[in-house]
């Protein structure tokens, strides 16, 4: 499925602000694998993610997705099996178009576009029946502009426009990050309940601990560019935010210091 | 009124001519959030190959269909320099621009063509119909820019353009759902720069000669079309957005119109258009009573005696 082999990443290379990113870091992910990936700042998570899918390319080491070699892919050439959510709602819309145009552009996820009509009649009512069980409304508002929604509708219509067409691997960095507690909270379920039901191999990034061990059958923590931790099954459903301190604390042989996530 | 009269019509018919200009520059500006200043130069170009294909003798409807072709290639030049060779926009627009200028005067082996012994499109939709000359050139104008408008209207409702819409609204994430931003802009600038050389061999057959020059200003008079268009028409939908264009550029020329019968010179118009589009583009920041900017404009009274804070 998701293959990451020995991927290195420095930004700045040669300067005074050089910063590895990730050393050397490898990880395979299994089909129907929801991943919960955490780590303190720094420890090159959305890297990961970004380098997973495309941003940039890598200094060393290879990606690979459903057996090809994607390494040297485009990020637009790679988009067809990759979907994401980012953690800035105003990065996954586009604010002048309207919700359906949204719907449309994203079921025709990496593949060519034509000369057809891209909202039709049939397509509005599947659009319909997409957004119908959010139960916030957006299928009365079709037509709606995305820039007049909340960051949390936002953030809902992104994980719709995700599944609408099944990618291979769906990567969410810090999706709720952005949102107050209570819409958090409804973002959170959701995305649980969609990639439950279309059975996504996700990789999430979250700050928040709780997340990581509520939802995902696998947990990977990350530091310096590295993983620390990669536990998953009946393994991750016994620890606790304490527990993973301590991990962290024992494998990165240094105090945790972000008490945020305490807090969470 | 007897005065107006005239005047009125007459900046329907430029307001149509240049309507198109304004389109094309809708386009670039407002749908791909591109600044194009291509248009300088492909302008001109569809004047000079206008004018050159019809003074050789080429049917001029087909000559101008050329004129438009030749500002399609030359806005893709611009997207290819800008996408490929990772050139700013701004800066692939002045190359182009400035290069274009050597290319006008190479189509035209001088810096002016007259037409004045051929047949325009205008002559010959006039001959056909057997109308007045000006009510010809707004009919034949508007018919154009009408089909232009719905054309533009189903071309960006459809797969691809809702792809291209994405790529001015949100680049990143039409790139994340698998589309080639770099082929969308390309699409764009060529399609924009395309009506804008048909309204320079439009303009041409009109006025009746091309001019190397004649793209001095351009981009600065489709701007306050597109301004003054949506500052007067508020709508929305791809459509009436367009149609709003053509009507702010129908106000433009009026406006033009009448500064020069209330005695002012045309030297002074590239400046009095400039200073419309900043004060157009300037005012909502000026009404935002937060802005930072106001803190330069503090001897614009707004409140009588207000306490200066900090």
């Amino acid at each position: 499925m998701l293959l990451v082999q020995s991927l290195t990443k420095t930004f700045f290379p040669g300067t005074v602000d050089e910063v590895v990113a990730l050393r050397e870091l490898s990880l395979a992910v299994q089909p129907g694998e929801f991943v919960t990936l955490i780590g303190s700042n720094g420890a090159g998570k959305s890297t990961l993610l970004n380098a997973i899918a495309g941003v940039f390319r890598c200094d060393s080491g290879r990606i690979s997705l459903n057996g090809e070699d994607v390494t040297s892919q485009a990020e637009h050439r790679r988009a067809g099996s990759i979907a994401r959510v980012y953690q800035d709602p105003k990065l996954g819309t586009a604010p002048g178009m309207s919700i359906e145009e949204h719907l449309a552009m994203a079921a025709l996820r990496g593949q060519p576009r034509s000369l057809a009509r891209g909202v039709t009649n049939a397509a509005r009512e599947r659009f319909c029946a997409e957004l119908e069980p959010l139960g916030i409304g957006l299928d009365q508002r079709l037509k709606a502009p995305v820039g007049t929604l909340s960051g949390g509708q936002r953030q809902a219509l992104t994980l719709i426009m995700a599944a609408i067409k099944k990618p291979s691997l769906l990567l969410l960095d810090e999706h709720t990050a952005s949102l107050d507690p209570k819409t958090a909270a409804r973002i959170i379920e959701l995305t649980d309940s969609v990639v439950r039901e279309h059975e996504l191999t996700t990789l999430m990034v979250t700050h928040n601990m709780e997340h990581a061990l509520r939802y995902g059958s696998r947990l990977v923590m990350m530091h310096q560019g590295r993983v620390v931790l990669d536990v998953s099954g009946a393994e991750k459903a016994r620890y606790t935010v304490l527990d993973l301190i301590a991990a962290f604390e024992r494998q990165a042989g240094e105090k945790f210091v972000d008490d945020t996530v305490l807090l969470t | 009124m007897s005065a107006f009269f005239p005047i009125g019509t007459q900046a329907i018919d430029e307001g149509l001519l240049y309507g198109f200009v304004a389109l094309g520059v809708w386009i670039t500006f407002r749908v791909l959030d591109f600044p194009d200043l291509t248009v300088e130069g492909t302008f001109p170009l569809g004047g000079a190959v206008a004018a050159v294909l019809i003074a050789a003798g080429l049917n001029p409807f087909l000559a101008t269909a050329v004129a438009g072709g030749a500002g399609l290639l030359a806005g893709l030049c611009t997207g290819y320099i800008n996408t490929k060779l990772h050139i700013n926009a701004l800066l692939a627009g002045i190359l182009m621009m400035s290069g274009l200028y050597s290319v006008n005067l190479a189509v035209m082996g001088r810096s002016n063509v007259a037409l004045l012994d051929v047949s325009s499109v205008f002559d010959l939709t006039q001959h056909a119909l057997g109308t007045d000359k000006l009510l010809n050139s707004i009919l034949f104008c508007g018919v154009l820019a009408l089909a232009v408008v719905l054309l533009f209207t189903w071309f960006l409702h459809t797969h691809l353009g809702l792809a291209l819409r994405a790529t001015g609204d949100n680049e990143q994430m039409i790139r994340g759902l698998g589309v080639n931003t770099d082929a969308m802009k390309m699409i764009g600038l060529s399609l924009g720069n395309g009506l804008v050389a048909l309204s320079g061999g439009l303009v041409a057959q009109a006025q009746g000669f091309a001019d190397v020059g004649m793209g001095l200003g351009m981009i600065v008079a489709g701007l306050a079309s597109i301004i003054l268009g949506e500052a007067l028409v508020r709508v929305r939908g791809v459509g009436p957005a367009m149609a709003a264009v053509v009507f702010g550029s129908f106000v433009y020329r009026l406006i033009i119109a009448l500064a020069l019968r209330a005695g002012l010179g045309p030297s002074n118009l590239k400046l009095v258009t400039a200073a419309l589009v900043l004060i157009a583009l300037s005012v909502p920041l000026l009404q935002d009573r937060t802005s930072p900017l106001l803190k330069h404009f503090h001897w614009i009274p707004r409140h009588v005696a207000r306490p200066v804070a900090d």
